[in-house]
């Protein structure tokens, strides 16, 4: 954990950029949906939507980054066990993720009702792109192109997208059933992260 | 410097983290663009295709920034970068080198976008000219200029940043929020909704404006109106430019040594100011979206809280009866209108010119003369013997644009000044007034401008001449179609030589059937010129759909005479309507616009059920109406769903009363000939009695009615 | 101790490391080769980095991957070091400190006494991004020597150091050569004859000598020799010239023969010997 720690305050300032958009811009929009006439739940699940699950893969990136694209990278993988897996490091990163998100929704719940199916949701689509981004970093040697298609992806999706198999976001999501969909997409999140372990272990080394 | 470019292109394409995604993007957009032509084929609509295909743009500039930063960083990376510095010149014949490297991958998807367009051109077989300028214009700008500027932002973020990629990430992710609408929608909720801070959001978008690198942004859903097609005003080019220049020089400053560097460094600054200070008085451009000084919002937001004092009981004392315009299109609109007045004792005159244009100077061919301008209005005190007017202004309206790409004035807009105080938007109507000189007045009108301009006086050579009681000027992707129509060449409901008759005849017919005197001003529509308007005209204006002025018609639907018909009886009825949504279905059924295989003629109409809903629905109304926002947020769980229930319950029976109502007055009745008749009596009357108890009474006397007999 | 055992590596089609056999004891040992030779691959091997196709390394008789001890005692100085430029360089100490599993206890001194060992005891706050790139060479010599290592590989450890540095870190070198097992790989001949005690010379992927420096050395002896360059002409059999120099206007060539010539012998040297090998003249 001392690593992991070392590892985000070499982000500096960058480090904050996910708690800037989750504790500041989406406050601060949702505050603004509040004025408008009608209910304004639909608005903030566009807005948990649209920034959430994107910057999920903020972290994680900007950590492989290291490991993927400085000099003496190999240095880092010297030492690595198999606690040390760049898997765990995504995990827990996720988890961290998660936690804040936990204190943003705690708070929507004095706004709204029927949060928690978003927050599933939401956590659910952090995963899912979390997992993808792993999986390209690993698969690409780079984490600039995963970077491109993580928020390619969701910008794509939630500002055009509309009905597609391969779209995570949804409308609605009020009960129970709107989650349906992310049983899969919690499927495809753990195909990532299994298929990034199995490169993680196999090809990175041999690809020095 | 051959050999480096070779050198160069050899790294380029060895790289397997460079060729293969380069690969994949050519890969991708190219079957993005023949999905998207396939749709085309299905739908027919070219600009909604055009559309599709440029809002991959933001993902190609910003793969092409992956691209030039991760070829560019190599150079830092093994310290090459030293190594070239050592020779005369050498690290700018490095730089040259990855440039022209990255020009030539940027010119293959950049060709292949400007071929396909070519290709597009020829297959949908509209024979237009100017559509195809707009084609190359569109190619060479988003998918040329703004390629080359995606390499070299990339180029300039590896030779200032080197190896923080942190910062680069960050940069590039923050350049592609900047060109989708996420950040439209940010701004515009916090800076305005939020704070309620106009100046702020001004900032805001101004910012965004000046990073937008793409046509049309991704998420946006306006519809693109063929006259004008996508954005090529000249501001477009100019912040292209900067975005290509500026890196550049930048770029070169890294490459010399300190007096050169110092040039470089001052070069770029002053191409930076050069370039704001072109973007702050960029004129008039089309902007649509949720900002306040936008093309669907921007007047509907300004006028809401107008007093109707302003204009309401002013009553004008004079008219204008000669018009002598030079306008001037160029970014913006610049014009000196000189008017004669015939009233020239009088000791005030107000008139009326639109927000939006700066007031230069007023005078009379003598002196000049003290204005007050007060938001749309201008006051003058005496002429002092004079019965000329000279007004010298310049500015823009956000939906009557008139630029180097397009002119939309139509005659009943305030572009030019009008006697007395009117009303510009009618906020309970949410639409604009049509705003025509109650007589014609005698026009001299030279119009300066790049633009093949159309308007409804006769003349040539963008001089024009004759009696009308409001100009209109149009000009873009626009021609005449047929003898005297005029439309937007690349729409597919265009207006046919018969359609205007058609609606004439239409039009008599009706008003038989109604038994009404036909206005005077519906008579003899087959004489009139028709200008086709384009389509975003009604998107915040339900009464523009047609308007018939003393020589001409504008219309944005008439593709056949029944349409146009119908609109003009809507322009006639509507300035008295208080509701829309019987009134839509009166117009239907008048103009036998129904479907008569549709089912839901067929159902007989229960008529005490609907009367039941009837009363249903305006208790609900009344009774949702009266809690606001901080009394909902009182109430207890089981009230607000209770509030919810009321509401959904509401909403359905919102259009089921309406449209069973009009099912049965207009259609099913035994006395729908008479119902049309009091309709449109009470439409056109100021009469402020609520349309639903006019439907109750008649409703009610027909059960009698039949009861009686 | 680390041993070797019929190492070798392919990338794709091409063999980098053909049947490496070494013992690796409690010494100094320089690993000496052209670019290209190998070096690098057989470090990365050695470190447990790469899997190579055929072979074992083992450490005190045990695979290092299963070696609990290996990585613990394990310094290794990659080729390009400089990660983490935004920590400090305390903070990037303490990272492979954490990395190595140095207790958190030690680490302060541990971090101390290292950065001491190569003068940048005064830069310790300062980012790792802001060090040049002979510090960051310092700092990377540094992060191997932290701690209690067993056995440290360096690779290319004095590139960019400046003179005070190189001979710095040969005494570093000396200092901590008790009970461990150094391997340093360089093509610089000249820090292999300062600080080495053992060299082993690879060439194409092979191991072409395993010794002492002075058996190096014997190698070339007598078959070195200095010719004028008028006399070039008459050198008998193979030779390769290995330097040119002037002296009072005459040009000067040290020559590598395989043959006994008539001209004056030279004592040989650790490069000599090396070049010998290189050539083929063995």
């Amino acid at each position: 954990m001392r690593r992991l720690y070392l590892e985000i305050k070499n982000l500096r300032f960058y480090y904050s950029i996910p708690l800037v958009v989750l504790f500041i811009l989406i406050p601060l929009t949702a505050l603004a949906t509040l004025k408008k006439a009608g209910d304004p739940f639909p608005s903030f699940v566009t807005i948990c939507q649209l920034y959430i699950p994107c910057f999920a893969s903020w972290w994680p990136l900007f950590v492989l980054k290291d490991y993927l694209n400085s000099p003496g990278k190999e240095l880092l993988f010297v030492y690595k066990q198999s606690q040390d897996s760049l898997l765990g490091k995504m995990v827990i990163l996720w988890s961290l993720y998660v936690l804040h998100i936990l204190l943003l929704f705690l708070v929507a719940t004095f706004l709204y009702e029927f949060v928690w199916f978003l927050f599933i949701a939401v956590i659910i689509q952090s995963l899912f792109l979390t997992a993808l981004a792993y999986f390209l970093a690993i698969l690409l040697q780079n984490t600039f192109v995963p970077l491109i298609t993580i928020f390619s992806y969701s910008l794509i999706f939630m500002l055009a997208g509309g009905y597609s198999p391969l779209n995570i976001f949804v409308e609605g999501l009020r009960d129970v059933s709107s989650l349906d969909k992310f049983v899969f997409v919690l499927v495809a999140a753990f195909i990532f992260l299994y298929a990034g372990l199995q490169m993680e272990k196999r090809l990175y080394k041999n690809s020095i | 410097m051959r050999k480096l470019y070779k050198i160069t292109m050899l790294v380029f394409l060895r790289s397997k983290s460079l060729i293969i995604p380069y690969l994949a993007v050519l890969a991708m957009f190219s079957a993005y663009t023949a999905f998207r032509f396939i749709q085309y084929m299905e739908y027919q609509n070219i600009f909604m295709t055009l559309r599709w295909f440029v809002i991959p743009c933001v993902f190609l500039i910003a793969s092409f920034i992956y691209f030039s930063y991760e070829l560019t960083i190599k150079l830092h990376e093994n310290n090459m970068a030293e190594y070239f510095r050592a020779y005369r010149q050498g690290l700018w014949q490095a730089y040259g080198a990855i440039i022209l490297c990255l020009l030539t991958l940027v010119a293959i998807p950049s060709t292949m976008f400007l071929l396909f367009m070519l290709f597009f051109y020829n297959y949908i077989n509209v024979e237009y000219y100017p559509f195809m300028v707009h084609l190359l214009k569109v190619s060479l700008l988003y998918f040329g200029m703004s390629f080359i500027a995606g390499i070299l932002l990339g180029t300039v973020m590896a030779a200032k940043l080197k190896s923080n990629r942190l910062a680069v990430y960050s940069l590039t992710v923050l350049f592609m929020l900047l060109n989708t609408t996420v950040t439209s929608n940010l701004f515009f909720h916090i800076s305005y909704m939020l704070l309620n801070s106009y100046p702020l959001e001004k900032v805001l978008f101004g910012i965004k404006d000046f990073f937008t690198l793409v046509p049309h942004q991704l998420g946006s859903n306006f519809a693109i109106d063929p006259i004008y097609g996508l954005p090529t005003e000249p501001i477009r080019w100019i912040l292209a430019g900067f975005w290509i220049i500026f890196p550049l020089t930048l770029i070169m400053s890294e490459c010399f040594n300190h007096k050169v560097k110092k040039t470089l460094t001052a070069m770029a600054c002053l191409v930076l100011v050069l370039s704001v200070g072109l973007f702050v008085f960029r004129g008039s451009t089309l902007v649509m979206d949720l900002r306040n000084d936008s093309y669907p919002y921007s007047d509907m937001l300004y006028y809401d809280d107008r007093p109707e004092a302003d204009y309401r009981r002013y009553q004008t004392e004079f008219t204008i009866s000669n018009y002598n315009m030079d306008l001037t299109v160029s970014n913006e609109l610049h014009a000196i209108v000189k008017i004669t007045v015939d009233n020239p004792a009088l000791h005030r005159y107000e008139f009326t010119l639109y927000r939006g244009y700066i007031l230069d100077e007023v005078r009379t061919e003598k002196e000049a003369i003290p204005f007050k301008r007060e938001g749309d209005y201008i006051s003058i005190g005496s002429l002092n013997g004079s019965d000329h007017l000279i007004f010298e202004y310049h500015g823009k309206s956000p939906k009557y644009y008139a630029n180097r790409q397009a002119i939309t004035l139509p005659g009943y807009f305030a572009y030019y000044p009008k006697a007395g105080r009117r009303n510009i938007f009618d906020v309970g109507q949410s639409a604009y007034v049509i705003n025509l000189s109650p007589n014609e007045s005698r026009y001299e009108v030279k119009v300066h401008s790049d633009l093949n301009v159309f308007c409804n006086l006769s003349g040539s050579n963008k001089t024009f001449h004759g009696k009308t009681d409001g100009v209109s000027l149009f000009a873009g992707m626009y021609d005449e179609i047929a003898d005297n129509i005029y439309a937007e060449p690349m729409r597919r409901d265009l207006p046919q030589k018969q359609t205007i008759p058609e609606a004439e005849q239409i039009l008599l017919d009706t008003f038989k059937r109604l038994e009404r005197p036909q206005p005077e001003a519906l008579k003899r529509l087959a004489d009139k010129k028709l200008f086709q308007v384009p389509g975003n005209f009604t998107l915040n204006s339900g009464i523009e759909a047609s308007v018939v002025m003393s020589d001409h018609i504008t219309a944005v639907y008439c593709s056949n005479g029944s349409q146009v018909a119908e609109n003009i009886m809507q322009s006639v009825i509507k300035p008295h309507s208080t509701d829309n949504r019987l009134e839509y279905d009166y117009l239907s059924y008048l103009f036998n616009q129904k479907d008569i295989t549709d089912p839901f003629l067929k159902k007989p109409v229960d008529l005490q059920q609907l009367l039941q809903e009837i009363d249903e629905w305006r208790s609900l109304k009344t009774k949702l109406q009266k809690v606001n926002a901080e009394q909902y947020e009182r109430m207890s769980k089981q009230e607000k769903a209770a509030y919810e229930t009321d509401g959904r319950r509401m909403f359905d029976l919102d259009s089921s009363v309406n449209n069973k109502a009009a099912l049965y007055l207009f259609y099913q009745s035994p006395h729908k000939a008479e119902n049309f008749r009091v309709f449109y009596d009470y439409y056109t009357s100021e009469g402020k009695e609520d349309y639903m108890e006019l439907v109750k009474r008649i409703i009610k006397g027909e059960i009698e009615h039949a009861d009686r007999q | 101790m680390l041993t070797v055992n019929n190492l070798s590596k392919r990338f794709q089609h091409k063999e980098v490391l053909l049947s490496i056999n070494l013992v690796l004891e409690n010494k100094v040992y320089g690993l000496l080769g052209a670019n290209g030779a190998g070096k690098t691959t057989l470090l990365r091997c050695m470190a447990g980095l790469f899997n190579p196709q055929q072979g074992e390394v083992l450490y005190h008789g045990e695979p290092i991957h299963t070696s609990k001890s290996f990585h613990h005692d394990l310094g290794y100085l990659p080729q390009s070091f400089g990660m983490f430029q935004e920590l400090t360089l305390y903070e990037m100490m303490d990272y492979i400190c954490s990395l190595r599993n140095i207790s958190p206890s030690q680490c302060p001194s541990a971090i101390a006494r290292a950065l001491e060992s190569v003068n940048l005891e005064d830069k310790t706050g300062d980012r790792v991004r802001s060090l040049s790139g002979g510090m960051l060479r310092r700092a990377g010599i540094a992060q191997a020597i932290l701690g209690d290592t067993k056995v440290m590989l360096l690779d290319e450890p004095t590139a960019g150091l400046d003179p005070s540095e190189r001979i710095r870190f040969k005494n570093t070198i000396s200092r901590l050569k008790q009970d461990k097992t150094i391997l340093i790989s360089t093509h610089i001949v000249e820090d292999v004859d300062a600080s080495c005690d053992s060299v082993i010379v690879i060439d194409k992927g092979r191991i072409l000598f395993n010794g002492s420096c002075a058996e190096l050395k014997n190698i070339a002896l007598n078959k070195v020799y200095h010719v004028k360059e008028t006399d070039l002409a008459g050198i008998a059999g193979e030779n390769f010239s290995l330097k040119v120099n002037e002296t009072e206007g005459k040009v000067y060539h040290r020559i590598l023969a395989r043959d006994k010539q008539t001209f004056p012998c030279q004592e040989p040297s650790l490069e000599d010997g090396y070049m010998w090998l290189v050539k083929g003249m063995a």
